[in-house]
């Protein structure tokens, strides 16, 4: 089936002209959301993302508060009008499992201890899915505690690495993910180098996934610097706090 | 006081800002197990030489309490020795989320409903303890527990207008003064406190 498909043009490029260490074209922006403490919005190519961030707050119901650290609630949810059929309202398994590995990768970013007894509240709410939902999720989620001024170790970036028709692809369309071989999301905070969220739908060699390992690094220090730049055009002109 | 060498740079979280023999990581900064001093936040760092101390200004800080914090709160559960109490507006500003506390009985107890301003004098690990037992703290707000309406000063304490039962408590000298508490904690509307407590 997979040897029907094409899915390389004949020149070696990939259907929408990338080259196979090429990102889809990636948008943040920091501050979007009125509300909340902290927000986020992510493009990356078709994918649409926003990230909101409320707290630390009281943990509610009050016999989940930790006497010693704040509780990190995450929730990744797709909207209905998301993909292309109608997805139903409430969450899947597949939504569960990816609040599951969000959340888990975030809790080891925050200084939690700093705020016991309260609870941080983290969404993610995807607009537009057309794969990489997990990573983009992560990337904005991470710059949207930021955001709310979230004490965290380092900021964290993922994307995904597919093996479509023997060859890896950095970040892989709705298509390759669809026909590939192989589909390794993947999330590092770089300046601590630490890999926060590592997956792998399929299989790869052992040189593959340190192929894989790499071309992702690479991808992540360009999406890293990104965040930055996005924090720093929201927080340039502020001179004084908010909140004192 | 020590010298602090302030920076106009801005730092995001995760940026090295010395190493841990050369400043102490304060405010904003922790220590990672490389050894390397990193900002935490989203500020300017501070470097206090003298201390050899280095700390991050946040641009935007979380919402916490603090000790020494005046703070409004409504007291929702009343005890012997201590009184519960939802925490809704520190030093002049509205909470985004309220926070529990236990306010220290006085010899004129509170009761469920008083608006009390109060002071924070303990938190241990979320828990925060509050005094009215200090000039200029005391109950803004109360009302009647037989009728719900709102008491009034009387010369003798506080009395309820409508069913004229008379009450001994610890109050601010602006009692009754809505539109002043407004004002001190940054409340849109004082109608919010009255409203929630059907006076």
């Amino acid at each position: 089936m997979n040897e029907t498909v094409r899915l390389f043009t004949e020149d070696g490029k990939r259907l929408d002209g990338r080259s196979f260490d090429q990102m889809r074209k990636v948008r943040m922006e920091v501050g979007v959301l009125d509300k909340c403490d902290g927000s986020a919005y992510i493009e990356l190519g078709k994918t649409k993302i926003f990230a909101a961030v409320y707290g630390p707050k009281e943990a509610h119901p009050r016999h989940l508060a930790q006497p010693h650290r704040a509780i990190l609630n995450c929730r990744y949810h797709m909207a209905t009008f998301s993909v292309s059929d109608r997805k139903p309202a409430g969450m899947t398994r597949r939504e569960i499992e990816l609040t599951k590995v969000i959340k888990e990768g975030l809790e080891t970013l925050i200084f939690l201890e700093e705020f016991p007894r309260s609870a941080i509240d983290v969404f993610i709410e995807i607009i537009q899915a057309d794969a990489g939902t997990r990573t983009a999720g992560i990337t904005a989620a991470s710059l949207a505690l930021a955001d709310a001024g979230i004490p965290m170790m380092d900021l964290c970036a993922g994307i995904a690495v597919g093996k479509v028709q023997g060859k890896l692809v950095l970040d892989p369309s709705e298509e390759e993910d669809k026909y590939g071989e192989a589909d390794m999301p993947i999330a590092i905070a770089p300046r601590i180098n630490s890999i926060v969220l590592l997956q792998l739908n399929g299989r790869l060699t052992i040189d593959e996934f340190k192929e894989a390992l790499s071309l992702a690094r690479r991808g992540i220090e360009s999406l890293y610097e990104l965040q930055r730049k996005a924090l720093k055009n929201k927080f340039a002109g502020i001179e004084e706090p908010e909140v004192e | 006081m020590a010298e602090s060498r302030p920076s106009r740079a801005l730092v995001l979280p995760g940026d090295k800002l010395c190493i841990i023999e050369e400043f102490i990581p304060k405010h904003g900064a922790k220590a990672l197990q490389t050894g390397d001093v990193v900002a935490t936040v989203i500020g300017q760092p501070e470097y206090f030489h003298k201390k050899h101390e280095v700390s991050v200004k946040p641009l935007k800080d979380v919402e916490k309490l603090r000790v020494g914090d005046i703070v409004l709160c409504e007291v929702r559960d009343a005890q012997e020795k201590l009184a519960g109490c939802s925490i809704i507006a520190k030093n002049g500003k509205r909470l985004k989320n309220e926070w529990s506390g236990a306010i220290l009985q006085t010899p004129t107890p509170l009761t469920i409903g008083d608006i009390v301003v109060a002071k924070i004098i303990d938190e241990v690990a979320g828990t925060y303890t509050l005094t009215i037992n200090e000039r200029g703290l005391g109950i803004v707000m109360a009302f009647c527990d037989k009728c719900g309406y709102q008491l009034r000063q009387g010369r003798s304490g506080l009395i309820c207008s409508r069913c004229r039962k008379t009450y001994r408590k610890k109050i601010v000298p602006y009692y009754g003064n809505i539109n002043k508490i407004a004002e001190m904690f940054g409340l849109q509307s004082a109608a919010s406190l009255v409203r929630s407590n059907g006076g």
